[in-house]
């Protein structure tokens, strides 16, 4: 396994593209092979180290030196002094005096490299997900033969709960505690479900991981099986996701043929059955009640809580309820012990978490990076930038039902306390990444839609309350509401976060309550001004004249 | 996905579904599901017939049309009314918005002729919207039966329909 | 228990108590839509949202369960706000037409629910809620509930009262989001849907919603009436809404009581829509006799053309006609029918009538068929004359019952109600024996399909098999019968092949029977009128009595003989003495000291032979020999026993006086026709077929000229009755029915206990009642039985042969 212990970044905006840069990346990449230094040192771009004379820059992680100009005749120097010997390089670092905001998050940021660290993403694209015989050949099932030939239950849950693993889905909640809690609650017989219904937008992380390790899952759930003492699992695949389904079913059968799913697992008295089902359209189903309810062929309605799955579950029995990523991370703990996987993020929150980067960027896509990593470098790292070279706004943090986080905090670390302090959500991972040229009334309209479809309608807050906001919302976007509209809004929001029945209504009107908050004269002037800044509104008989960069206001 | 469907296609249909996923409550949403994607959707006269294999009061399972109706009329991907022979469902949800869904629907109303939600009186085509499907990485994105079609244009738009019969 | 603090107040309750029941209990109101009580909770509206220490957002008091040291608020400004804004939201899609109030104005109705806490948050709903209706309104064609979605605020407690009160599962949600609507069915109408229109989501209902087709926007009442329903032997309570606009007040509509003992705010469609013939036009309001009679000519063949006469006039004829009678012919020449429908007071004057005045025993009800079966099987082998247990400890208790010869669901609708509950709520497994496939069949672990008129040789299978596999209760044998070993001998025969032969139900079927019956008790044996009404009825009900006694299921709640009775009071008026052989309490005219004790107390000799049963009294009179007949609220003729030969009998009897409240069948073949009233114009109690004693209330004056029934007999009787004789209830002087009740009860050991003001106070009494402090008793146990035991019947092969073959 490779053990990245360095990063090389290396600016390729236009300016620096103009000075040579593309042949100091390459020089880079040649130098570093030479000295053996592949497997430990990351080299990577980046676009946004603002307006500078000494570009092309190179800035080298975690020393945060940061070099420029530099020229491909220097990298050499870099290489043997910096990289290999450890001693950074003084006449050839950049003038510091005033370090630009945009990389001035080097110093203040905590956590690991940035660098990617596929854990639960580590033979995604690698092996064949239809083949046993690969999933084994790259450590598959070796920690479920270890936990059920080894480990007592308590064992496992002692080390899940070690790891400091919490769940993925969203909540959060420590992954090993909630298996010790069902564990431990009387009641036969007990159910492992894992959640599979992934339709946060802007969410596919799930996807990957049951199209492209689908025997991973199974072994993961028939652990969590071994430890809470069930013999039944069902995974509850959103219908939307016909190949996961199908390569998670040709895995079940796989598995059972082999022995080790089904009756005596690796010859072992323990004997566990997974049970595949398939949704057929519901956001809401993602809620662990909801989706029990579907499971047990009703509507897709979440059951009053308390009691909690973990007492009252599917059919009435004690159930753990995991997330798919969640389960992922359970075999790679098991195999390699609960303090390596401390070693990987931060303390509080260990591990690494697989974010999506949409929207306005030159790349989009997955990355599974270590808890820590700041929006910036997603950015520009991982999304190669901004598209077109458009300024960053905003960007929509854990899906539709996540805060937004305006351009002036990109630089929070990203893990579950620092983003709680700041006041912004993590949830799913998913980020959506907005540019000027996004006007935040429409995409306010577009994410209250989503809720207004999805709301299962069985309480009076979030039933009526999703349709009000996005008609008010609407007629926001068409020029035709009030200021005192604003707090009709506001009141309603309130309500729906305080005494909704479940999670879609309490965070439904989050995005709106932040966009009012960091972008509300921009909402003013649709309604004061009849004016789309943007231009993209349909406000009737009103050109978009004026194109305001927005600037956000800081919270509080 | 002919909207006057026999009654013995039904029977049948129903008692296939129920061989692969059993006769029992928690069987009832892939049953939809079997039935749905055999006929494009859920025909009133489905659920008596399903009711009929699962209401076994002799083992103290009660059902009534009216739990199945509830269940087929709450999910999505279910329709109760016949479809058209295709079925575009266009990803409306943030993220394919941002990435420039708005251009993409309005090309394809423009080329349908058809407004989000009807299905065209020659029953060749329904345009449906539909939340995330999970997808977002090649947005803005829709679905033509199956086929999902990724990073889509409005330009691209002709082209693809006209694969289609 | 559990101890916790709700604003401030502690208190203790016991576990799996809501937030919400335990603030009802501290006295704190909190404010609900979807909650009810006969409900599971929904936790939809949020409008009882509480604040809990220690948990960062609000709890709906309804679904949270109260845990050790739990600290509640349920008040603060936020809440408020809270309530405040799903009420507003509520308002966004609620359009009520209203109609007009008694000031004047029109709007939407201010007695619901919805509305009081609309206004109680200081919302003025006029303003605040749509302006146009935005779905039809009245929009499912049933003829008896009224649906306008454009008030329903989505609370579900329609849905859930059809599923866990009704068990019919017809309203149902559908769609999601603001989309959601409630649907009956597959989205069809109603009675598409199975719905039965007993209006339990009306009475459910917090909005209006729903409302009842007949009285929808007739406003509030001016005053209600708790009463007793009049129709089926279950006895439900209702209100009567009236309205006092008219002389003597007209009948609004029905409501539900939550109070009533037996069925709560549950009905069925007849109890809460079969109202409109308390003052339908075609009631009868004034008294007619035959112009022969005025006349005083001789009889024409067809007794001739009808006269309405003042009350005197009838009064006069009608006593005339039956004294000549017993005058010329003796008093075996008289036959009186008196009525399952009228009050016990009645039916106690009724019966002292025809033994003190008349010097007869013939005196019945008309379905006697019924009563002969209950009383020869029931009374002949145990010496009860009522089902033994109540129908809410069978419902509640019994883990599994045998329903047999009873269309439970039609004929005690609330009753098979909540066997449904008893099936789906706990589990309880029910054996439906009938022909047909009836609505109960639905519910049934195991269906007996046999062959009509078979039902005692499919019981005597069961019992032979109960005994082959050793399940019978042999304690229960030795210390409470008699002949268990000639009743043994007798089903020998019975095996599972005869059986199969005779019923049509084959033998793994009677096996399953025969296992669920026995493993699972204490098991009730409930039965109604399909079973008792034909020729082998007394066979069907001793077979049964069998099957009882050898499993023991006699003392426990849950157990017991229940024979339903078929109307409001068929219990009552054989309690009341309408019984050839009975004086009232089952005391038999052949036992001296009880006719001593009578003619004691109405200072006349009596008669010492039984009488004639209603049948007997038709044949009787075809053959000339019954010559008077005095007819109480019974049609004669009605549907089934439309015999002819029954026309004949009346058309031939000379003297025919009927009471009614319509024309009949019956009444046309009558010389005196008397309008009585319903049960909405006279008070006194009913009996139901669990033996509760129950009070009827005097709603609205009597139409027309019609009068209340016990007052046209005691004018009829103050008519016959030539001297005073002394015996201390010899006179016929009665205020009202309250001093009836008192002389019945004083000369009835069963109703001993039993005063109309203990009633008013106890609001229902089950007999034997043994003194004024006696509660009661719900369940008759065998030490209720004669001489404490009860007796085996060997139920004959011929006689069940007999049966079966009469088909």
């Amino acid at each position: 396994m490779k053990v990245i212990r360095s990063m090389v970044l290396v600016s390729v905006d236009q300016a620096s593209l103009e000075r040579g840069a593309e042949e100091v990346f390459h020089t880079f990449l040649d130098e570093i092979d030479e000295f053996g230094l592949s497997d430990q040192i990351a080299v990577a771009t980046i676009r946004d180290v603002g307006f500078r004379d000494d570009i092309p820059l190179v800035i080298v992680y975690p020393d945060a030196a940061v070099y420029g100009p530099v020229k491909p005749e220097d990298v050499h120097t870099i290489v043997e002094e910096h990289l290999h010997k450890g001693n950074i390089v003084p006449h050839l670092l950049a003038m510091m005096h005033e370090l630009a905001p945009e990389i001035a998050w080097m110093r203040s940021r905590k956590g690991a490299l940035p660098v990617q660290k596929r854990i639960v993403l580590e033979r995604a694209g690698i092996v064949d997900p239809e083949s046993l015989e690969d999933y084994v050949l790259y450590d598959g099932f070796q920690a479920l033969g270890k936990a059920l030939t080894q480990l007592t239950p308590a064992e496992v849950i002692a080390e899940v709960e070690k790891s400091g693993l919490q769940g993925r889905g969203g909540a959060g909640f420590p992954t090993g505690r909630k298996w010790s809690f069902v564990a431990s609650t009387p009641g036969n017989p007990k159910y492992v479900i894992c959640n599979a219904d992934e339709s946060e937008p802007g969410t596919f992380k799930d996807r990957l991981i049951l199209e492209g390790d689908p025997f991973s899952i199974v072994e993961a759930m028939t652990i969590a099986g071994y430890a809470i003492g069930a013999h039944e699992g069902y995974i509850y695949i959103r219908g939307e996701y016909p190949l996961a389904y199908r390569r998670i079913e040709n895995a079940l059968r796989q598995a059972e043929a082999h022995g080790l799913l089904g009756d005596h697992i690796f010859g072992t008295d323990y004997s566990f059955y997974i049970h595949p089902h398939a949704g057929a359209g519901a956001y809401i189903c993602g809620e662990e009640t909801a989706l029990i309810e579907s499971l047990e062929g009703k509507r897709g309605i979440p059951r009053a809580r308390p009691p909690y799955p973990t007492t009252y579950g599917l059919f009435g029995k004690p159930t753990v309820v995991n997330n798919v990523e969640t389960l992922a991370n359970v075999p790679p703990i098991l195999r390699n012990g609960a303090a390596w996987y401390r070693d990987v993020g931060l303390p509080k929150s260990t591990g690494t978490k697989v974010y999506t980067i949409l929207g306005c960027v030159n790349f989009t896509g997955l990355i599974e990076v270590p808890m820590g990593i700041t929006l910036r470098e997603v950015i520009d790292i991982y999304g190669k930038g901004m598209k077109d070279g458009k300024k960053l706004k905003l960007v929509q943090t854990g899906g539709s039902s996540g805060t937004i986080v305006p351009a002036s905090l990109q630089d929070t670390p990203m893990d579950f306390d620092s983003f709680r302090n700041a006041g912004v959500s993590l949830g799913s991972g998913a980020l959506l990444v907005c540019g000027e040229d996004t006007c935040v009334v429409d995409l306010a309209k577009v994410i209250l839609r989503f809720f207004r479809n999805e709301c299962c309608g069985k309480c009076t807050p979030c039933r009526i309350g999703t349709l009000r906001l996005y008609e008010i919302m609407s007629q926001i976007s068409e020029g035709k509401a009030s200021l005192s509209d604003l707090e009709v809004m506001q009141k309603i929001s309130e309500a729906m976060s305080e005494v909704s029945n479940c999670g879609l209504g309490q965070t439904a009107s989050t995005a709106l309550r932040d966009i009012l908050k960091y972008f509300r004269e921009e909402v003013e002037a649709h309604i004061t001004d009849h004016v789309c800044p943007v231009g993209v509104c349909p406000i009737a008989g009103h050109s978009p004249e004026l194109i305001l960069v927005q600037q956000p206001l800081h919270a509080g | 996905m002919d909207p006057e469907v026999k009654e013995l296609d039904i029977a049948s249909l129903v008692n296939k579904a129920i061989a692969e996923h059993g006769a029992t409550r928690e069987a009832v949403i892939p049953i939809l599901s079997e039935i749905n994607r055999a006929l494009g959707y859920i025909p009133a006269a489905a659920l008596p017939e399903i009711r009929r294999h699962i209401h076994v009061p002799e083992e103290g399972v009660f059902l009534a049309d009216s739990h199945l109706y509830s269940a087929a009329s709450f999910y999505q991907l279910f329709s109760l009314r016949p479809l058209g022979r295709h079925v575009i469902r266009f990803c409306e949800s943030a993220p394919c918005h941002v990435m420039g869904g708005r251009q993409v629907i309005q090309a394809l109303q423009d080329e349908l002729r058809l407004e989000p939600g009807e299905t065209g009186e020659d029953r060749k085509w329904s345009l449906l919207m539909t939340s995330c499907l999970g997808v977002c990485g090649v947005g803005p994105v829709f679905l033509v039966d199956d086929d999902i079609y990724g990073n889509a244009t409005p330009e691209q738009v002709a082209e693809i329909l006209a694969r289609y019969e | 228990m559990i101890s916790l603090t709700i604003n401030g107040q502690t208190l203790e309750v016991p576990e799996n108590t809501t937030v919400l029941k335990a603030a009802e209990q501290a006295g704190i109101v909190i404010p609900t839509l979807c909650n009810h009580k006969d409900l599971t909770p929904y936790g939809g509206c949020r409008l009882c949202s509480v604040d809990i220490q220690g948990l960062r957002l609000p709890a709906t008091a309804c679904t949270m369960l109260v845990a050790p040291g739990m600290v509640v608020r349920t008040e603060s400004p936020a809440l408020t706000r809270y309530r405040r804004t799903i009420l507003e939201l509520l308002l966004v899609g609620f359009y009520d037409a209203g109609y007009t109030h008694s000031n004047g104005t029109t709007g939407p109705a201010l007695d619901t629910q919805f509305a009081y806490w609309v206004n109680y948050y200081g919302i003025d709903m006029k303003s605040a809620m749509t302006k146009e209706p935005f779905r039809r309104i009245d929009s499912d064609p049933n003829p008896f509930i009224w649906v306008d979605k454009n008030k329903c605020i989505m609370c579900t407690r329609c849905v859930r009262a059809c599923a866990e009160v009704q068990g019919r599962f017809v309203w149902t949600q559908a769609y999601r989001g603001y989309d959601l609507r409630i649907v009956a069915g597959a989205a069809t109408t109603m009675l598409q849907a199975r719905c039965e229109s007993c209006g339990a989501c009306v009475a459910h209902c917090p909005t209006g919603a729903l409302d009842n087709k007949m009285s929808v926007r007739l406003g509030p009442p001016s005053r209600v009436v708790t009463t007793t329903c009049s129709y089926c032997g279950v006895g439900c309570q209702l209100d009567l809404n009236l309205k006092d606009d008219a002389p003597g007040g007209r009948v609004l509509r029905v409501t539900s009581n939550a109070k009533a003992p037996i069925n709560g705010d549950h009905l069925c469609v007849k109890g809460r829509y079969g109202y409109d013939f308390i003052q339908s036009p075609k009631r009868l309001k004034q008294p007619r006799v035959r112009k022969y009679l005025l006349d005083g000519t001789v009889r024409p063949h067809n007794r001739g053309p009808w006269v309405e006469v003042d009350w005197d006039t009838a009064l006069d004829i009608a006593a005339r006609g039956l004294r000549a009678a017993r005058d010329q012919y003796g008093p075996g020449s008289i036959g009186l029918l008196t009525s399952s429908k009228c009050l016990n007071e009645e039916n106690y004057l009724m019966n002292k009538l025809a033994r003190q005045l008349l010097g007869t025993n013939n005196i019945d009800c008309c379905d006697h068929v019924h009563h002969a079966s209950v009383v020869e099987g029931l009374d002949t082998a145990l010496g009860l004359n009522g089902q033994s247990n109540s129908l809410d400890d069978v419902a509640s208790e019994a883990k599994s019952m045998l329903i047999i010869g009873s269309n439970t669901s039609e004929q005690h609708p609330v009753f098979g109600v909540k066997i449904r509950q008893a099936v789906l709520r706990r589990g309880c497994k029910i054996v439906v024996a009938h022909p047909d496939f009836i609505n109960m069949s639905e519910y049934a672990a195991l269906r007996l399909v046999h062959r009509p008129d078979t039902e005692a040789a499919l019981v005597n299978g069961l019992t032979r098999l109960i005994l082959k596999n050793g399940w019978e209760d042999r304690a229960f044998i030795e210390k409470h019968t008699v002949g268990f070993e000639d009743f043994k001998r007798s089903v020998d025969e019975f095996t599972p092949e005869r059986v199969a032969a005779l019923t049509g139900v084959d033998e793994k079927t009677l096996q399953q029977a025969a296992e669920i019956l026995a493993a699972n008790r204490p098991m009730a044996v409930v039965w109604g009128v399909d079973l008792a009404t034909h020729p082998a009825g007394g066979c069907n009900v001793m077979s049964l009595v069998n099957l009882q006694l050898l499993l023991g299921n006699f003392g426990a709640p849950g157990g017991g003989l229940i024979s339903l009775r078929t109307q409001n009071n068929s219990q009552g008026a054989c309690d009341m003495g309408g019984h050839p052989n009975f004086y009232p309490g089952y005391q038999s005219v052949e036992s001296g000291a009880a006719r001593k004790k009578f003619e004691a107390a109405w200072g006349k000799g009596l008669p010492a032979k039984p009488g004639l049963t209603a049948t007997q009294m038709m044949a009787a009179a075809a053959e000339g020999k019954l010559r008077a007949l005095f007819i109480l609220g019974e049609d004669l003729l009605a549907g089934d026993s439309a015999s002819p030969q029954v026309r004949r009998s009346l058309q031939n009897c000379d003297f025919v006086v009927a009471m009614e409240v319509f024309d009949s069948e019956t009444s046309r073949n009558a010389d005196v026709l008397l309008p009585g009233v319903t049960f909405a114009e006279k008070t006194g109690t009913f009996t139901n077929t669990e033996r509760r004693i129950q009070m009827v209330h005097q709603a609205i004056s009597p139409q027309g000229g019609s009068r209340p029934d016990w007052q046209i007999i005691v004018e009829l009787a103050r008519r016959i009755q030539r001297n005073g004789s002394n015996g201390e209830y010899s006179a016929w002087v009665y205020g009202d029915t309250s001093q009836i009740m008192a002389e019945a009860a004083a000369l009835t050991p069963i109703y001993a206990g039993v005063s109309h003001e203990r009633l008013e106070r106890v609001n229902g009494l089950q007999w034997p009642v043994k003194n004024f402090s006696h509660p009661g008793t719900p369940i008759l146990s065998a030490e209720y039985f004669t001489g404490g035991r009860g007796r085996f019947t060997p139920v004959e092969y011929h006689r069940a042969e007999a049966a079966s073959s009469n088909s």
